[in-house]
């Protein structure tokens, strides 16, 4: 008989994907301190170094955190092809960490050493990340559009991380390049649309159907969505390597962010209209609380082109920190939020109990995180992003703290439901 | 149909016609009435489930009980696994 797929010993530890896990409420704690340490200066303007040290919190600290310890578990079952190495990702997630802290240190007025110390281990982190994941992900024998989204959004990452360590190497006592604005552009689509949007959608073509029992979408509108994504990713990449803008009408940076337009169209129109109606069409409706989190991040999704249209035209600097503020906590790291909450325990359902099933009682999955927990995460979390909004409208110190203070909150309820699952026996 | 299955998966016609459908059930569910189901499978027994895609976290669960597996993914995206004790 014809036998595919993994050994025992090529699926990786519990614990690889799980410390990344846990570190995700270490990321929204960090992003909660900041704003208790600067107050309303981290959301002046996005060009701050207290904004951005408040936005890589989230996208290196959540994001990034959540989406690489799913990627080292999920592409040996959705590609059906184990990552080579797995032993280092503890190593990938120290420096990653380590890189963060620097990094942040650096921005919120630290020496320039913080942040050499921050690009060598992102750099290092980064590299034996995305090295053996590429191997794996390249020699897969399952090439559907799941895999090919993965992959889209994985070179993503490996695009925005050259860009994001030069630009970050003029932190590092280094000078900006004089195209700085253009490429800082280029980082944020790629970022944004292709590492964080594209994963975000391929994932849910696979977890959505098999926890939610929504209709699968049809293989042709996948690929068409992957094209026009793939098209919204090269179009600025080519504008910034042509350094072209249109004389007098739009500066090259501009030029870039309006060529994302099909990219955007993608994953903050298409993906979430999809995918909330196939929510709605659902073959067993029951009440499920890790719903209202992707219900939650698709709807904030929808918001996303008219804001940064907004964003892009109106002098008033609170646009773009609005945009980032949703596009970060509102839109990704709310869906981020949603998958863990079945992520986390399917995989301890797996590794813990699976083996057992047909041998012995095992405890079912839903049964390892109740929905009291999932609602109170949700209800923390909702609160500080619709908080965020309200800070950053009245621009106030002790508004933006207490924005702080909610995040703070938000952390611990993450972390406190990661530990209940985590620890289930 | 289940001719073709039959002769794909090396199988008598009649346990073919003995498809379960387990596409109506939310992960981790097809992997747990897999698992019971085949842990009560005789000698000459087969398991023929069809499934939304292939399931690979079930593979190695399958190997460490001594299964054999056969899996055929139709152009509906969905997969048919066939599944029998190691002769």
């Amino acid at each position: 008989m014809k036998t595919i797929g993994l050994s025992l010993d090529q699926a990786p530890q519990l614990s690889i994907p799980a410390s990344f896990f846990l570190s995700v409420p270490i990321g929204v704690l960090l992003a909660g301190g900041i704003l208790l340490n600067t107050g309303n200066a981290a959301l002046v303007s996005p060009w701050m170094p207290q904004a951005l040290a408040l936005t890589h919190a989230g996208t290196l600290g959540v994001l990034a955190m959540g989406m690489i310890g799913a990627l080292y578990q999920m592409t040996p079952v959705v590609a059906g092809a184990p990552v080579p190495l797995t032993r280092i990702a503890h190593i990938v997630h120290v420096l990653l960490l380590i890189g963060l802290a620097g990094f942040v240190l650096r921005l919120l007025g630290g020496s320039t050493m913080a942040m050499t110390v921050a690009i060598l281990c992102l750099s290092i982190a980064l590299l034996a990340f995305l090295l053996p994941l590429g191997w794996a992900l390249l020699r897969a024998p399952t090439n559907d559009e799941t895999v090919q989204g993965v992959r889209l959004a994985v070179a993503s990452l490996a695009v925005i991380t050259v860009i994001g360590l030069v630009s970050a190497s003029g932190f590092a006592g280094g000078v900006f390049s004089a195209n700085r604005m253009l490429w800082v552009q280029v980082h944020l689509t790629l970022a944004l649309l292709g590492w964080v949007g594209g994963l975000i959608m391929a994932v849910s073509w696979q977890v959505i159907p098999m926890f939610y029992l929504t209709p699968n979408l049809d293989k042709a509108t996948k690929r068409r969505l992957l094209v026009l994504l793939l098209t919204g990713l090269i179009l600025p990449l080519l504008v910034a390597i042509s350094g072209v803008g249109i004389d007098g009408y739009l500066s090259p940076s501009r030029l870039a962010a309006i060529a994302a337009l099909p990219a955007a169209i993608v994953i903050w129109l298409l993906h979430p209209a999809l995918t909330l109606r196939g929510i709605r069409n659902r073959q067993r409706k029951r009440s499920d609380a890790s719903l209202f989190f992707w219900q939650a991040g698709l709807v904030n999704g929808l918001l996303m082109i008219p804001i940064a249209v907004a964003a892009l035209l109106l002098p008033d600097p609170r646009w773009q920190v609005l945009f980032g503020w949703l596009l970060i906590w509102g839109w990704a790291a709310t869906i981020m939020f949603g998958m863990l909450t079945r992520i986390v325990p399917f995989l301890v359902w797996f590794h813990r109990y699976s083996a057992r099933v047909g041998l012995e009682i095992v405890p079912s999955m839903r049964s390892l995180l109740s929905q009291r927990r999932i609602k109170t995460v949700f209800i923390l979390h909702l609160s500080s992003v619709l908080f965020g909004v309200i800070a950053i409208y009245f621009q106030t110190d002790w508004l933006a703290q207490l924005m702080g203070l909610l995040l703070v909150a938000s952390a611990f309820g993450i972390a406190n439901m990661l530990m209940h699952v985590l620890q289930s026996r | 149909m289940n001719q073709s299955i039959a002769d794909y998966f090396s199988v008598l016609e009649e346990d073919v016609s003995r498809i379960i459908d387990l596409r109506g059930l939310e992960a981790p569910e097809p992997m747990v009435k897999i698992l019971l189901t085949c842990s009560e499978l005789g000698p000459d027994d087969t398991f023929v489930g069809r499934l939304p895609h292939a399931p690979h976290p079930l593979f190695p669960h399958l190997e460490a009980r001594g299964l054999d597996w056969q899996l055929r993914e139709d152009t509906d995206g969905s997969t048919l696994i066939a599944i029998r004790r190691r002769s």
